[in-house]
Order: structure tokens, then C-alpha cells, then sequence
């Protein structure tokens, strides 16, 4: 059957829009390099085991990212996280089509498109569309929704293959995180309570056998039942928070919206208008933000962005579904349209400022762990292999495991050596603190090793590869820097006792000279060998 | 039953339909009568509580402004601004009860905040009782009446300005209401008075021009009312343009709509003293709502009254005092409850439920959605009388030691402040107690046995103002032999002098009404030298208690 020549001309715009997003998206994110979670799974999920696939990361069945990570670590390696950026990049770019599919059945492409391009370029959503290893979690919404269209497939054509696919994608949503418990609660809820329910039942069974015999052998329950008094606050915030979040506004100005959201359920509920399928994406927001609350209340972060992401889709889509039900004739006419659109345009304008600060704040973090990463390989030899990379940006990191994965898969996630003086002042800092712990001053019994003592000024330039002794007249502090200025040191100063100190300097590839800064010089004598 | 004896004297000439709806309309008469008694007995006992929760107060804050500033009756007195706003009601009234009962009887400010919170309460239920009946309006009426969110305008006596606008507000809306029902002059005219007071109240009363404004304007009755708006309007114009001080120049016009949703959601939570996320859930659905009523043209003019008024306030209050005020103040709050409820009350319709079940469901949740917010508020009622129980207690204990020492202390002294902004001083205090002939302490006889609050303010005054005091001296002391006795510590009297002299490096804490072991922070280092204590002479009990953390190291002189 020959396509018209609108459906061609919808295609086209489509997927041009999709492109977009996605090279924009790719753009704004370069420059990133692992962060935080993902080092564990660079550390501990390389080779593909059971236990690899099936170890809960942070209580969730992580067994798709996992599996994710080990392909895209074995062909791309550490020196690629564009690699891992792009798959970020594409399951986001997936959900907001399967939002914006489940929009369209009801509400016509052009309010489908108009939704794409909001949740496409939602800023609050940045941790999870700039951050590769969020693949799972927006991995998990994904298939929930595809799940949930196969669902609405299968019942509008009677299709068996539909729902076979849609169990399956349920099966997915749970194998990628958590959230897919939400999704397989919002799945029963449809099948099991439904007028078909014998043609459904079984949609959820399997998934939900599959979840039970993962959670038997591997789970463990980060919810506390203490936690329960605080879940409506909890879920009240983070539903304000989503609001608020889709437009870049103040919390308040969403909990209004929530607000009005509540009451417009209310009006359906009174006037028997709302159906379960119109509150399916409702009911999954409420049981994912109860589920955040229970576990996540000791860290009360409701509008940590990747939650905010979820909750945006979930409102999105939801509020569709309950526009869809309480309209007698279900067409927008054009200012509706243009009124949508205008709306859109506010969203995306309004929430853009985070999705570009997001972006830089991980680039960031980035080039801290790298230029830390570069002093590691430098000093591969000396370093103690049981210190975190770093304690603030990637305490999960030990030296030593790091250093195992390079040799594994050939590949550094350092930048270059040489870039270390021109890395940002934070790089340089992070750079600096490693350096820190390689320098130790060691005690001198020998006094004669020190024959001609010299004051020296309050900084002294010392070439790498070099050794200089210090005598010490009595207790104060000093500190050592290279890339960044010692006022700034994360290292701070060090205090040393009165003595003789022979403080070797390490050699390496860069040229930069050391700093060694004297809290007090009066109190210092550096010695002639 | 009903066959008794006077059915052969007086009613024998009835029918049988005609003695039921007879005798049905007594009891309905009866039952009427029996709920305004109990309105009457419960509105007793709500201010009789709240009247005890203010007890021992005094004037706090800007009552010091009135206290010196409008005690005489004068032109200027009554229509200067008070922060902005025409005050001329509060203001007479203070001066009237300042020439009446002085100011030694706080008691009849307090009684006039209570009653005047009662009748605004009594106002508002009343409106909600013409539209859903007595079981509803009970209940939310006794709710507002105890409303813990809006403490500190009930339980603080200036508030009478602040609370009259929303009371003459609701007058004038009634009397416009019956006024409507009559052709002659006199409802309109009360209308008028009424909004008139309302805007001399305070600025919560501005709304109340805009209101009848709004009622009236474009309506059949446009040509009978147009000057129950106009005229107020006119007469407040001219008193701006003269008197008002703008206090908004620094205000930033993108940071009135967040006040404003703070403004109206944190009403909304301190209806049951919850958190403000729930508000402001509360307040996204009324907006929905109100969306809804104006699509479906179910708003009309009496339905938007009352969002018109409070809305007006809300922006008025974000216009002057958004980036320095607080939206959660509990004095907007309580305007903003009033106002919500009864713009609820006024959209709402409960004829939908005709079902029994239902109407009782309804009626059932009010009561413990009332309850609730009694409940739940009540804390911050008690808050708000520890609040102003202790800032009183603070005045009297300072004011006592200012009137004692009157002739010594320097007129500008700085007695009580706002923030940073000084609001009494002491030559004006005592300036206004001789005009007026009473003081708020004069029955303060014996400080010792004042509260704790009272006692240790007058200690710090009478140690920061020098009255007590330990000085170093030159004076060479003789037979200094006796070391202090029980508890390390020496007593001055009033008007007395005891010498000293440390040999060591020791510290005094110094106290005269206030318990000498439950401070610390009037302790002073004395080296080694010769030293007097010293209490100028007063009438307030109790001796200067001098403690040293050595007392060998101290020689009594005689």
C-alpha cells in the first residue's frame, strides 16, 4: 500500500527532529568521561559472569546496563566515552518517541511531535541524558512504555503477538532498574483488573516470576518501613518538583500545577470519567515516587534530576491520558495547537539553563577524574594502590582497580599527561591532591648531611626527579603543589615536626616543576648535599 | 399528644394541617433560637480562652508608636500613616481607651482584639450558614475562631486595625446585600460607613473600595450605589496623595507572583498547620477550580467577591513588602484563611448532594477536616501567646527599672526596638505616663517576685544602664578583714555601697532579681585592686547579689 504523501512529510520531520535533538544533545555532553556508578561497573563488570549480570547495583537488577557496559567497554574500551554518551543519548531519544507515540494514538501526530521535542530537550532530565550509565535507568522507562503501548496494540488488534512483545519489554523494564517495578505494578494493575483480564493475565506473571526468583537469590530491600510517615512528603514534593521541573520554575509554581492536576482527577473520579488506562502513567509516577521515599528518604533528594526525569515523562504522558478521557470529542483545533506549541516552547525555553549546566557540571567532574587519572598512570609504580582515585569525585575508585582495567582493555579514561597545566584549576587541584600523597618526607639521623643551610623564601621550585633536605627548627607546616596554586590546594598544608627531612620528588613525563610552599620559612633550612 | 387544653381555649379555631405547620414553625423558632444561644455560649468560651492566653500582657512592638506618638486626640494623630497604611479606626480607638482607662489596663486592648477576631468569625460563619446550613458552618466557624495560624493578630491588641479591615469589609458586604433588597437610602449608606472604616482600619481594608466597585459597576443598580465605592475611594485617594509614605520603592515587581503563591498556600496550611507543599497542592486545585467556574460561567459577581479582596491583598501586601516581608506572617495568614474559606464557601454548592448519605458524608468531613485544623494549628496559637507573654514580660521588667531610676537615666535611651528600628525611648515613655497620668507598670511593686522573663530583663537594664554596678577605685579601704560569707557572695542594698578589695584575679556575677546562679553573662574579670559595689536607690525589692568565683580572694572593708 502506497503511504500518502503526509505520511512521508511526518516521517521526514520526525526524524529529522530526532536527529537534531540527538547531535545537539551529543554536542552539549562533549567532553564527559565516567563518572561516579559507572566506575563500579568499570571495576567490577568487565567480564561477562552470572554474578555480573545479576549483582543488584544499589538494590536494583542491573542486568541490561551491565551487559550494556561490558559490550560497549569491550569494543570501545576507557578512551571512548562518546560511545557510551551516544547509548545515553539514544534511549532517551526512545523514550521520548514512545511518549510521544502514546500521545499520538490519542491526540494526533502533531501534538505527539510537539511532546518529543519537550521531553527530547527536557533540562531538569540532564543527569540521566548526559550520564551513560543512566542507560538503565531510562532504559527501565522505556520499555515500561513500550510495554504499556504493545499493551494498547494488542488490545486495539487483537494481537497476541502484542502482548507476548509487551510482556517481554515488561521483562526488559525490570532487568534494566528498578522503576521497572513501578512499570510491572501499573502493567498488573491493567491486566489483571481489566475487562479482557482473561486474555491478559498472564502479560505480568512472567516478569514478575522472573523479578521474584532475581530478588530470591540477589535482593536485597533498600525500603524501610520506618520510612513509610515521610513518603507522602516525599512523593508530594517530587511531583511538585516534576512540574516545576519541566518549566526551569520554582517548586512552588509546580506544586500548584500539581495542585490542579489533582483536582482535575477529582472531577473525572466524581463524574465516573477516569478508567484505569487514563491513570495507568499517574499510578506508575505514584508507586515509583512511594518506592523513591521508602528507600530514599535518609538522602531526601526529591528533585534530584534523574528523578525529575522520570516524573516529567510520567506527568506528561499521564496528564494526555486524562486530557483523552475527559473530552466528549477528542480533536484540537488549531489554537489548542498553537497553544500547545507555545506552551512547549516555554518548557524547553524555560528549562533549557539546566540542561547546559548539567552538561558542564559533568564535563567537570570529568576532567577532574581524568587529569587524576593521568597522575595515576604517571606514577603507576609508586602510587598506594588502595587509595580512591579521589575521595570526593570518585571515592568508589580504588588506584589499583583502576589500573587493572587499563591493563585489561588496553584503553586509558586519562587525559594526556601533557594537558595536566592547562586542564581546569579543579582538574588541576584533583591532580595535585594525588600528587600530594606521593610525596612523604623522610627523617635523616644524619646530621652531617646537612652542611650549609639556607633560609629559603616562602616557594621553592623543585624539577621533578629531584631530592632536597630540610631541617626544621621547630613544628610548622608546609605544602606541595604543581598544576594549581597552593592557596587553593586541596591538600592544604601538612604539618611537620622539628627535625632533618629528605623529600624526593618524583620524576615523570611533564616538565612542570613542583612547588613547595613554607607556612613559616624562618622556621626552615634547606640544606646543601 | 397535642390534645391538651389548649386546644380548647386558643387553638381550637385551627385545622389539623394548620396546627402541625404551627407548631412546626414554634420549633423551628425554638431551634433557631437554641443554635444563636449556643453560638452565643460557645463564642463565650472561645474568648474567654483566648483572653486567657494573652494574660499578663502588655504593649509590645508598634503599640510603643501609639503609646507616644497618638495619645492626645488631634487631626494629625488620626490620619498619619502607620507603615504605610491610614489607620484613623485603630488609631481613635487607642486614644479614646488611652483617655478612658490609661495605660495601665492592657486588658481592655486585649478584650477588643478578642472580640473583634469573634465578630469577624461570627461574620464569616454566618455567610457560610446562609449557603450550607448550620452543621457546616458550626464547624468551620469554631475552626476559625481558634485558627493557631492567625495567633498573632488575635492575640496581639494592635491587630484590631489589621482585623477591623476584613471586619468592615464583611459588614459592608452584608449591609450592600441588604441594601439590594430595600429602594431607600439607609442600607447604602451603612455600606458606605462600613467601607469607609474598613480602609481607615488598616490596608487590609483597600480591597473593600474594589469590591463594592466591582459589585456595582455596569449593573442596574450602578446609578443607586456608584458612590458606596467612589466616595471611600475618593476620600483614600486624597489621604495617599497627603500621608502615605511609600515603603515600596525597593520593591521588585518579578517577585510578587512567588509571594503571592506563598502568600495564599501557606494560608492554606496553616488552616491545619501542616507543611507548605500541601497548600500549595490545595491552592493548584482551588485555581483549577476557579478556571473552571469562569469557563463554565458559574462565577458571578457575588462568587468573586471575596477572591477579589484577597487576591487584592495578597498583591497589595507583595507590592509593598515582597522582598522584605514574609508571606508566611501570621498576620497575612489570617486574612488569607478568611479569604479562602469564604471564597470556597461562596463557589461551592452543595445542592449536588441530595442524596442523604451523601449530604451526611459531607457534612461529617467538614467536622473533622474542622477538628483537624483546630488540632493542628493549636500549637502555633500557643506560640504566639508565649511569644507576646514573654515580649511583655521583657517590657515590664525594663520599664520598671526606668521608671524607678527616671531622674538618672538619659531620655534617649532606646528602650524597645523593631528589628533595628528603635520604637520607644525613654524620655518619650516617661513623657507620655506623666501626660496620661497611668503607666503599664505601675502595679509592679515588687520586681522579685515578677516572672522570670521580667526580672531578667530588669537585671540586664539595671546592669547595662550602670544602676548596679562594680567600679574600680582608688580610694584606699580600711579594716578590710571579713572574707564574703554563705555562698561566696556580698548584698548591696538599695541606695547602699559595700568596699572591697581583691587580691587576686577573680570573677563576679552580678544579679539583683534574677536567679544569680542561672546566668553568666553579667560576670566580670576584676584584677587585683579596691573596688565598690553600688545600687542606686529604687523601690523594687531585693538587694544587689555580688557572687566571686574565690571568695578568699576577696576582703570585705567596712
Amino acid at each position: 500500500m502506497l503511504r500518502s504523501s503526509k505520511f512521508y512529510f511526518k516521517v521526514v520531520v520526525s526524524s529529522s527532529c530526532a536527529l537534531v535533538i540527538a547531535v545537539y544533545l551529543m554536542y552539549l555532553g562533549r567532553g564527559n568521561n565516567f563518572f561516579f556508578d559507572e566506575w563500579m561497573f568499570v571495576v567490577s563488570r568487565r567480564g561477562l559472569s552470572v554474578d555480573a549480570l545479576l549483582s543488584p547495583h544499589n538494590g536494583h537488577l542491573s542486568a541490561l546496563p551491565a551487559l550494556a557496559f561490558m559490550v560497549l567497554l569491550k569494543f570501545f574500551g576507557l578512551d571512548h566515552y562518546e560511545a557510551f554518551r551516544f547509548a545515553a543519548v539514544i534511549v532517551h531519544v526512545l523514550v521520548a518517541l514512545m511518549a510521544s507515540l502514546l500521545i499520538r494514538k490519542n491526540h494526533g501526530w502533531s501534538i505527539g511531535i510537539t511532546v518529543f521535542v519537550v521531553i527530547g530537550l527536557m533540562g531538569a532530565g540532564w543527569q540521566n541524558i548526559f550520564w551513560g550509565f543512566q542507560i538503565g535507568f531510562m532504559g527501565s522507562l522505556f520499555f515500561f512504555l513500550l510495554s504499556l503501548y504493545l499493551l494498547d496494540h494488542g488490545r486495539a488488534q487483537n494481537g497476541n503477538i502484542s502482548f507476548l512483545l509487551s510482556s517481554i519489554s515488561l521483562a526488559c523494564s525490570l532487568l534494566c532498574a528498578g522503576l521497572g517495578v513501578a512499570g510491572l505494578a501499573v502493567i498488573a494493575m491493567l491486566c489483571l483488573f481489566s475487562a479482557d483480564r482473561q486474555r491478559t493475565w498472564w502479560i505480568p506473571v512472567g516478569p514478575a516470576l522472573m523479578y521474584a526468583m532475581w530478588y530470591l537469590k540477589y535482593g536485597t530491600s533498600q525500603a524501610k518501613l520506618s520510612a513509610a510517615d515521610g513518603v507522602p512528603l516525599y512523593a508530594s514534593e517530587s511531583a511538585s518538583g516534576s512540574a516545576a521541573g519541566l518549566f526551569g520554575v520554582d517548586q512552588i509554581w509546580g506544586a500548584l500545577l500539581i495542585g490542579a492536576l489533582i483536582y482535575f482527577c477529582a472531577r473525572l473520579a466524581i463524574r465516573r470519567g477516569l478508567t484505569l488506562r487514563s491513570v495507568a502513567l499517574i499510578a506508575f509516577a505514584l508507586v515509583f515516587w512511594t518506592m523513591v521515599g521508602l528507600s530514599r528518604t535518609v538522602v531526601w533528594e526529591p528533585n534530584a534530576s534523574r528523578y525529575l526525569y522520570v516524573g516529567i515523562v510520567a506527568l506528561i504522558v499521564g496528564i494526555f491520558d486524562l486530557i483523552f478521557v475527559s473530552r466528549p470529542v477528542n480533536r484540537w483545533a488549531l489554537s489548542q495547537k498553537v497553544g500547545m506549541v507555545l506552551v512547549a516552547f516555554l518548557a524547553v525555553w524555560g528549562s533549557h539553563a539546566s540542561l547546559v549546566q548539567g552538561a558542564q557540571w559533568l564535563k567537570n567532574e570529568g576532567d577532574i577524574v581524568g587529569a587524576e587519572l593521568a597522575v595515576v598512570e604517571m606514577h603507576r609504580d609508586t602510587i598506594d594502590p588502595s587509595i580512591a582515585v579521589d575521595p570526593l569525585h570518585a571515592f568508589m575508585l580504588p588506584v589499583g582497580a583502576y589500573l587493572s582495567a587499563v591493563d585489561d582493555l588496553g584503553s586509558s579514561a586519562a587525559i594526556d599527561p601533557q594537558e595536566l597545566p592547562i586542564a581546569s584549576e579543579q582538574a588541576r587541584l584533583g591532580a595535585d591532591l594525588l600528587l600530594n600523597s606521593l610525596v612523604k618526607p623522610q627523617t635523616m639521623s644524619d646530621s652531617a648531611m646537612c652542611q650549609v643551610e639556607n633560609q629559603p623564601e616562602g616557594q621553592i621550585q623543585l624539577t621533578p626527579g629531584s631530592t632536597v633536605v630540610l631541617k626544621v627548627l621547630q613544628v610548622t607546616a608546609y605544602g606541595i603543589s604543581r598544576f594549581a596554586p597552593q592557596e587553593l590546594s586541596r591538600a592544604g598544608m601538612q604539618s611537620i615536626e622539628a627535625g632533618l627531612f629528605q623529600i624526593d620528588i618524583p620524576a615523570d613525563v611533564v616538565e612542570v616543576p613542583w612547588t613547595l610552599t613554607f607556612e613559616n620559612p624562618t622556621d626552615v633550612r634547606i640544606c646543601d648535599m | 399528644m397535642w390534645q391538651g387544653t389548649n386546644w380548647d381555649f386558643g387553638y381550637g379555631s385551627l385545622g389539623y394541617e394548620s396546627l402541625v405547620s404551627y407548631i412546626m414553625k414554634v420549633d423551628e423558632k425554638q431551634s433557631t433560637l437554641l443554635k444563636w444561644f449556643g453560638v452565643g455560649i460557645a463564642s463565650l468560651l472561645i474568648g474567654i480562652y483566648l483572653f486567657s492566653l494573652t494574660a499578663r500582657n502588655t504593649f509590645t512592638f508598634d503599640e510603643w508608636m501609639f503609646f507616644t506618638d497618638r495619645r492626645e486626640f488631634s487631626f494629625h494623630a488620626l490620619v498619619s500613616g502607620h507603615n504605610g497604611h491610614l489607620s484613623i479606626v485603630p488609631a481613635f480607638v487607642y486614644i479614646f481607651i488611652f483617655k478612658t482607662f490609661g495605660y495601665a489596663d492592657y486588658e481592655v486592648f486585649r478584650l477588643l482584639a478578642v472580640v473583634v477576631h469573634l465578630l469577624v468569625t461570627l461574620l464569616a460563619a454566618d455567610r457560610i450558614r446562609q449557603r450550607h446550613g448550620w452543621a457546616i458552618a458550626a464547624p468551620i466557624g469554631i475552626a476559625l475562631a481558634l485558627m493557631g495560624g492567625g495567633g498573632e493578630n488575635i492575640l496581639w491588641g494592635f491587630q484590631i486595625g489589621f482585623m477591623g479591615g476584613l471586619l468592615f469589609f464583611l459588614i459592608a458586604w452584608r449591609c450592600y446585600e441588604r441594601s439590594l433588597e430595600t429602594s431607600n437610602l439607609t442600607w447604602p449608606l451603612w455600606t458606605m460607613i462600613a467601607v469607609c472604616l474598613s480602609v481607615g482600619s488598616a490596608g487590609t481594608g483597600i480591597a473593600s473600595i474594589l469590591v463594592m466597585f466591582f459589585l456595582t459597576i455596569r449593573t442596574p443598580q450602578w446609578k443607586r450605589f456608584w458612590w458606596v465605592s467612589v466616595i471611600p475611594g475618593v476620600m483614600y485617594a486624597a489621604w495617599y496623595v497627603r500621608y502615605a509614605g511609600s515603603d515600596n520603592a525597593t520593591s521588585a515587581i518579578q517577585a510578587i507572583p512567588a509571594f503571592v503563591a506563598r502568600s495564599s498556600s501557606s494560608s492554606v496550611s496553616a488552616i491545619f498547620g501542616i507543611d507548605h507543599i500541601w497548600g500549595q497542592l490545595a491552592i493548584g486545585a482551588l485555581v483549577a477550580y476557579s478556571i473552571h467556574l469562569v469557563r463554565s460561567r458559574k462565577a458571578t459577581r457575588s462568587t468573586l467577591a471575596m477572591p477579589i479582596f484577597v487576591l487584592f491583598f495578597w498583591l497589595a501586601t507583595a507590592y509593598g513588602r515582597a522582598l522584605m516581608g514574609n508571606p508566611d506572617s501570621s498576620r497575612y495568614l489570617y486574612i488569607g484563611v478568611f479569604g479562602i474559606l469564604l471564597s470556597v464557601s461562596e463557589s461551592v454548592t452543595t445542592t449536588q448532594w441530595t442524596r442523604i448519605h451523601a449530604a451526611k458524608m459531607v457534612k461529617v468531613g467538614v467536622v473533622v477536616m474542622s477538628a483537624l485544623a483546630v488540632w493542628g494549628s493549636h500549637s502555633q496559637m500557643r506560640f504566639w501567646s508565649d511569644i507576646h507573654l514573654s515580649l511583655s514580660e521583657t517590657a515590664v521588667g525594663q520599664l520598671s527599672i526606668v521608671e524607678a531610676h527616671r531622674n538618672s537615666i538619659d531620655p534617649a535611651t532606646i528602650i524597645q526596638t523593631i528589628g533595628p528600628v528603635p520604637v520607644l525611648l525613654a524620655g518619650d515613655y516617661l513623657a507620655a505616663i506623666d501626660a496620661i497620668g497611668s503607666s503599664p507598670v505601675q502595679d509592679v511593686r515588687e520586681l522579685v517576685s515578677a516572672p522570670r522573663q521580667a526580672r531578667l530583663a530588669a537585671d540586664d537594664i539595671l546592669l547595662s544602664f550602670g544602676f548596679a554596678r562594680v567600679v574600680g577605685t582608688e580610694n584606699e579601704f580600711v579594716n578590710c578583714v571579713s572574707q564574703p560569707e554563705s555562698q561566696n557572695l556580698i548584698s548591696v542594698e538599695p541606695g547602699g555601697e559595700v568596699n572591697f578589695v581583691v587580691t587576686q584575679e577573680v570573677t563576679a556575677t552580678m544579679a539583683r532579681f534574677f536567679d544569680l546562679y542561672s546566668r553568666g553573662i553579667n560576670d566580670q574579670v576584676l584584677e587585683p585592686g579596691n573596688y565598690v559595689a553600688l545600687l542606686k536607690p529604687d523601690t523594687l525589692g531585693g538587694s544587689l547579689h555580688v557572687q566571686f568565683s574565690d571568695s578568699s580572694a576577696v576582703m570585705i572593708c567596712e
